[in-house]
């Protein structure tokens, strides 16, 4: 392999790996900008989606069908959980942060009481490698890319477009007077929430195949998409996008020359900079 | 006439010290006839606990500040008394190792604040944020810890750390004994309980309460909030880390889970269920909910953490004041019952004017 092998391979994969942040960092950015709450079990839902994939691999369905399967229960979960508990926390940033936290733990042990704590393969369903410029690059990351980009976008459209974007883009705006133009504010917070959730279960289903699967990964993933959040700043999709490219892009460069934990430490210490230097994120406007 | 005044000040200020140390002293004979001296070793980490837990109450419950990694302070501290009594990666200390350890375990905690206090302070991370970065820091110092084996002792730990002994010119100390470990590690909370809640009642008292119901408008008035948030920051760090030292010392094992952010998340439960803002309620916290733990230690440890998370959902959904603040509010209403209106009357006034 030549260097520029190696470098466009890298390239990549950094790139495969914020695309599934930004999944995941939507996801948490929406459900805070709407409802204020921290969703600290964020995690947990990826790693219900990476599990959803591991039931449909045990059963022997298609994995495609198994990611989709994920992102509809995982948002159907989702759905429910603000249903019976989240709206409960609204109003208090304690009480969410709290509220949510337990739930992210009641819900890694359950998992570890089914699945046990040992990590569980799973089988990419595209094997085969593509060449790009002439270097091998495996066919299953390039399709995560694809449509974890596609997602994106088909969100951004969407949330610009559709009426639905623009009831939720009203209730973001000023909640009271949305009400009193008719729209619904609690089934908007539902159905943000679901969506958090879902976009975090098809993030999970994912990246099934590429990392370890066991019950605590979850964490990892929370930590870094607040990262992206704090780095890219509250309140705008392009920030999170902004913020993925650079903490991704950090870990991935990083993660190369060292080890992964290496890379996340740094990327952690350069966040904490970061907050000090602009308060309001890298990538919005003052 | 002025004479007893003073007296009955000075002992008004040492009253916190004497609760603790009347809890203590029930939870250790409890223990102690419940399973022997080895259930006093147990109670002794408990009292540990909670005075880590009283760092938490100083920075969460008088300041405003809730934080998810308080514990890398406590697990910093606990590092910190392996590293210099035992043989490690740390140069040798000839000097009272232990006594090292301790002011190690202190200043380097309290370091660690003074560095992320000055850029998260400065940077007005606030409210969430600060929750998330602190939560960030803990699962990366446990990540670290478990993976750096030479500094940290990586998933085994460090095992074998030393019970304090302290020799200075001819007087010599040890905690030798379950008994003496006890009664020191009880003392030295009731001690750090006494100064604690003398310094928050005093001005500074004040500025800390500034701070936590509205920092903004205490800037408007021109004064700066960030250099008391950071003495709060690193004075609870402090004592976090002292903890650690405490711990390291009783129970004799060391590893980069106690950095981590199921401790870090599990004593800001402590504090909750025992009470905020009252520094005993957080000892009391971290009491029961251990002495608990340990009176069904038979069950799984999925099964004790699974009720750690309900603990959570339960805590919020039928949020109280605590377990000290019930416990007080049930003792006035009984006092009424047995005293007639008037004089209750009187023990509410003398409560919210004590404060």
């Amino acid at each position: 392999m030549s260097t520029l092998d190696v470098v466009l391979l890298q390239i990549l994969n950094t790139a495969v790996i914020v695309g599934v942040l930004m999944l995941v960092a939507i996801g948490l950015a929406i459900i805070y900008g709407l409802m204020d709450v921290l969703n600290l079990a964020h995690g947990e839902l990826l790693m219900l989606g990476c599990y959803g994939v591991v039931i449909a691999n045990d059963l022997g369905l298609n994995l495609w069908l198994g990611v989709l399967l994920a992102s509809v229960i995982v948002g159907l979960l989702g759905w429910l959980l603000e249903r019976v508990f989240i709206r409960r926390l609204y109003g208090s940033h304690f009480a969410g942060l709290l509220g949510t936290w337990g739930l992210g733990i009641i819900l890694v042990q359950t998992i570890r009481l089914i699945f046990g704590p040992e990590p569980v393969p799973v089988r990419a369903p595209l094997e085969g490698a593509i060449s790009i410029l002439g270097t091998p690059f495996p066919q299953y990351r390039l399709a995560v890319l694809g449509i974890s980009a596609g997602l994106i976008v088909l969100l951004l459209l969407s949330y610009r477009y559709l009426t639905i974007g623009i009831k939720t883009r009203a209730v973001f705006q000023d909640q009271e007077m949305a009400q009193c133009c008719g729209i619904r504010a609690p089934r908007i917070y539902a159905g943000t929430f679901s969506l958090g959730a879902s976009l975090a279960g098809v993030a999970g289903g994912l990246i099934a195949p590429l990392v370890s699967v066991d019950p605590f990964m979850g964490a990892g993933y929370l930590v870094r998409s607040f990262m992206t959040v704090i780095v890219g700043g509250v309140g705008s999709l392009g920030g999170v996008a902004g913020g993925a490219g650079v903490i991704g892009g950090a870990e991935g460069v990083i993660s190369y020359f060292s080890s992964g934990i290496i890379a996340q430490v740094v990327v952690l210490a350069l966040a904490i900079v970061v907050v000090r230097i602009r308060p309001q994120g890298l990538f919005v406007r003052k | 006439m002025i004479n007893k005044k003073v007296v009955q000040s000075k002992v008004a200020h040492l009253r916190p010290g004497f609760q603790v140390l009347a809890l203590t002293l029930i939870v250790g004979t409890g223990a102690f006839l419940y399973r022997g001296s080895p259930a006093v070793d147990q109670a002794t980490i408990w009292v540990i606990y909670g005075l880590f837990a009283v760092s938490i109450d100083i920075l969460w419950g008088y300041c405003g500040m809730l934080t998810f990694g308080q514990a890398v302070f406590f697990g910093l501290g606990a590092m910190c008394y392996a590293w210099t009594t035992t043989d490690t990666w740390f140069p040798h200390v000839d000097w009272n190792p232990a006594l090292a350890g301790i002011l190690l375990s202190i200043l380097l905690p309290a370091l660690l604040g003074l560095v992320l206090g000055y850029f998260l302070f400065y940077g007005k991370v606030r409210g969430p944020y600060f929750v998330i970065v602190t939560l960030a820091l803990a699962f990366l110092m446990q990540a670290l810890g478990n993976g750096w084996t030479k500094v940290f002792g990586g998933f085994m730990g460090f095992f074998g750390v030393p019970t304090a002994s302290v020799e200075l010119g001819g007087w010599s100390f040890g905690l030798t004994t379950p008994l003496t470990r006890y009664i020191t590690v009880s003392l030295l909370l009731a001690g750090v309980v006494v100064v604690s809640a003398r310094i928050l009642r005093g001005p500074f008292g004040l500025r800390v309460a500034g701070v936590r119901d509205n920092d903004q408008r205490l800037e408007y008035l021109g004064t700066s909030t960030v250099k008391t948030k950071l003495v709060v920051f690193i004075g609870s760090a402090a004592i976090a880390g002292f903890a650690g030292a405490l711990f390291a010392s009783t129970s004799g094992f060391v590893s980069a889970d106690l950095m981590g952010t199921l401790l870090s998340t599990e004593a800001v439960i402590w504090v909750a269920i025992g009470g905020r803002m009252t520094l005993i309620g957080a000892v009391l916290g971290a009491v029961v909910v251990r002495g608990f733990g340990y009176i069904i230690s038979s069950i799984a440890v999925e099964y004790w953490t699974l009720f750690l998370g309900a603990l959570f959902i339960f805590m919020v959904l039928f949020g109280s004041k605590g377990l000290w603040v019930i416990g007080g509010s049930a003792a006035a209403r009984l006092s009424r019952l047995l005293e007639g209106r008037r004089g209750s009357r009187d023990i509410v006034e003398n409560r919210t004017t004590g404060r």
